[in-house]
């Protein structure tokens, strides 16, 4: 396995993809961290949370299907849920076909495990042009396997320090910073920028939307 | 939720968030899009 690795890192563009994702470790390590305490305190053990972090490998999916299963809620629903949250993978495969379909399929499956948010957009900022190239695997499992480990790390560390990392600290924010910051680098034409717009105005009128819907009944108790 | 029950869910999810991320690469054909 040594070798194996040492001879992997041999490859410059394996390195590369590392290298070019080092720089948002830090945010995913913040929001993995959150992640791994918000399961714990939702509910599950420990062992069941590392299980969790481990196979799912998606934080939000992990965050949306925690409360349901701590209610209770059918298996079907709870995967649902996840496949809802899911949807954006779904967009990225598409982006991510053109680069792959000349790989066997077992191979297609392993690279696209891989996949999250930073690491694709990070792979399109490199590799603009949607067409296989050589050096694009490994420079994909590069970014992949660094941002798998930093993940792991933190979720585990946040899982095991659940009691001692206050949600409030809004620790998860470096993520999503991190993630702001590296696409609005790859918007490079008017129709993108209307589509960032239009997604942010999205994203705020939904967190106004939940705001007042779960402030509503206490404002009520309060007034009667 | 029982212990076996929540493995199961977990190992269901791995699975679903699996075919999320591979959904349009795992055919042989390319899946059309709509226009």
């Amino acid at each position: 396995v040594l070798n194996a690795l040492r001879q992997a890192w041999a490859d410059p563009h394996l390195r590369q993809g590392a290298r070019d994702l080092a720089p948002f470790a830090p945010g995913i390590a913040a929001w993995g961290i959150v992640t791994g305490v918000a399961m714990v305190q939702s509910g599950p053990t420990p062992p069941l949370a590392v299980l969790m972090s481990l196979i799912v490998y998606a934080g939000t999916a992990q965050l949306s299907a925690l409360p349901l299963m701590a209610a209770g809620a059918p298996m079907w629903v709870i995967w649902a849920a996840a496949f809802c949250v899911n949807l954006r993978f779904v967009i990225y495969s598409a982006q991510w076909r053109p680069y792959l379909a000349h790989l066997p399929r077992p191979a297609r499956l392993a690279i696209t495990s891989l996949s999250a948010d930073i690491n694709f957009a990070v792979f399109q900022r490199r590799w603009r042009e949607p067409r296989p190239q050589p050096g694009q695997v490994p420079y994909f499992l590069g970014g992949g396997l660094l941002l798998w480990v930093v993940w792991q790390a933190a979720s585990m560390i946040g899982i095991l320090a659940a009691g001692t990392i206050p949600l409030h600290w809004g620790l998860g924010f470096a993520g999503t910073l991190a993630m702001l910051g590296l696409t609005y680098g790859l918007i490079d034409s008017r129709a993108g920028w209307v589509a960032a717009a239009v997604s942010g105005a999205a994203a705020v009128a939904a967190w106004l939307l939940t705001e007042s819907l779960t402030r509503r009944p206490a404002q009520g108790g309060a007034s009667a | 939720m029982s212990t076996l029950e929540s493995v199961v869910t977990l190992v269901g999810l791995a699975v679903v968030t699996l075919v999320s991320r591979a959904f349009f690469v795992i055919p042989e054909r390319e899946v059309p899009m709509p226009a």
